[in-house]
């Protein structure tokens, strides 16, 4: 395998959503994997969102409604504006229609994620300085 | 600083910096040949230099060493790019500005100037040194109808932009691009370009492109000198920023048009010919993690594409790139 074909590997995939892949010809062995692997990303501890369990009739009122806040790009996760300053939000923090929630570079390009109506954070999934994949869910929050 | 029709009719006439007489100009905007003094003594206070002359009428000599829009205007061929111009003497950031404006609907290529930014932003906080009426900080709102994942794109076509507009105001400047976003002259940074999105999954509300020059800076403070530099230093001679604003928001407009229309592979062909870092041996911080190797390819998605020691490849799209230097 020549670099040409593995450039041409890597562009085909970096149209996908393949993160790795392992090629092997003629005795040769070419992995690529690309700089933001989701393994690092607590994604199976999730909470489910409860519209999955039957509702108690009578009860709906008391029952959480729990939405996902999802990247809208591909980047880098980042829960401060700069690296010495506080975080954007904490677990558990009230938040408001408008307030940003975290900020996903790409290239320079910033992100700012900002939050559609009032709620809780009840869970935050990513790491800060993480890599992140379009649509990965970011915040669980609990809209009030 | 206010600009009426008359001022701004005076300066289209006077431009060129041809003497015109005070019969044409009257005849040209209608009014009275004293209503002209008057607004000549104005235009004078306001930093321009006017010649006159008896029998042949009035000369502009020198236009004033700040950006007034209508100045501007004058020279750009766009048609939406920079057709709405703010000048703030000071501002914390012009990024902070453009996105307050872009949440108020002001529409594509509207730009937000300031001669002094008091908290102009780098990269995660990282502030940039802007001393009054040296540089060039300005900010576009743009409202692309591409796909958010395509927005990084706005980064390159902004590199790209600086690029073709330096090396109009002087072939000798050669200037390069340090992936993905600064624009380097002899290896010092001259330019650097910070983008805001405002997004969510499926479309771009808006963008704010903030772009930082150093244009007449004489000299930077001693632990920047050997990383920044100006165009004066790299020319030995003052620029006129305006022009240079122009050159900028003409140029921008064409790459813009060709976001629009999708032309992904042809603006990430022309973006890899100015790239220093093609072939380099680099070391890339991302996040908590240090990457070695070379650089192999720039991947369709703009993405750095690298080879590390045992041979395996990596892409980034984020993160810090230091260039590390080859042993001989």
């Amino acid at each position: 395998m020549n670099l040409e074909e593995i450039k041409s590997l890597i562009d085909m995939i970096s149209e996908t959503d393949i993160t790795e892949i392992d090629v092997e010809e003629k005795g040769v062995k070419v992995r690529i994997k690309r700089g933001y692997s989701r393994a690092n990303v607590p994604v199976e501890t999730r909470e489910q969102p409860p519209v999955e369990k039957p509702a108690p009739e009578g009860e709906e009122e008391n029952i959480p409604k729990r939405e996902e806040i999802v990247a809208p790009m591909v980047g880098t996760f980042y829960r401060a504006p700069a690296p010495d300053a506080a975080p954007f939000v904490e677990k558990g923090d009230i938040v408001n229609a408008g307030d940003t929630l975290c900020i996903i570079e790409a290239m320079k390009l910033m992100n700012e994620i900002e939050v559609e109506t009032r709620g809780r954070i009840i869970d935050i999934l990513v790491e800060n300085g993480q890599p992140v994949e379009y649509g990965q869910p970011l915040f669980i929050i609990e809209p009030l | 600083m206010n600009m009426n029709e008359i001022d701004l009719k005076l300066l289209e006439l006077l431009h060129n910096g041809d003497f015109v007489s005070g019969e044409k100009i009257s005849e040209e905007i209608g009014v009275s040949r004293t209503t002209i003094w008057k607004h000549i003594n104005k235009l004078k206070q306001q930093g321009y230099q006017i010649e006159s002359a008896t029998n042949k009428g009035y000369r502009l000599v020198k236009i004033p060493d700040r950006i007034v829009p209508e100045e501007v205007y004058l020279g750009l061929k766009t048609d939406y790019i920079g057709r709405e111009i703010k000048v703030f003497s000071s501002l914390g950031s012009t990024n902070e500005r453009a996105k307050e404006l872009a949440r108020k609907d002001f529409p594509t290529g509207t730009v937000v100037i300031a001669e002094e930014q008091t908290a102009g932003k780098g990269r995660l906080g990282r502030s940039w040194f802007s001393p009054p009426g040296t540089g060039l900080w300005f900010s576009l709102i743009v409202r692309p109808d591409i796909p958010p994942n395509k927005a990084p794109f706005l980064t390159i076509i902004a590199s790209l932009t600086l690029v073709k507009a330096l090396s109009e105001l002087n072939p000798e400047l050669k200037p390069l691009i340090k992936w993905p976003n600064d624009i380097l002259i002899d290896d010092r940074k001259v330019c650097g370009i910070l983008s805001e999105l405002n997004a969510d999954l499926g479309m771009i509300n808006f963008a704010v492109i903030g772009i930082g020059i150093n244009v007449n800076q004489d000299y930077f403070p001693e632990e920047l000198s050997a990383k920044a530099t100006s165009l004066k230093i790299a020319l030995n001679t003052r620029i006129d920023r305006t022009g240079l604003l122009q050159g900028i928001l003409n140029f921008f407009e064409g790459y813009y048009q060709k976001l629009l229309e999708g032309r992904f592979k042809e603006i990430l062909k022309e973006w890899k010919g100015y790239l220093n870092i093609l072939g380099e041996s680099v070391t890339i911080y991302s996040g908590s993690e240090t990457y070695q190797g070379r650089v192999i390819d720039i991947s369709s998605l703009g993405e750095l594409v690298i080879k590390d020691n045992s041979g395996k490849v990596w892409s980034f799209w984020a993160g810090d790139v230091t260039l590390r230097k080859e042993e001989n």
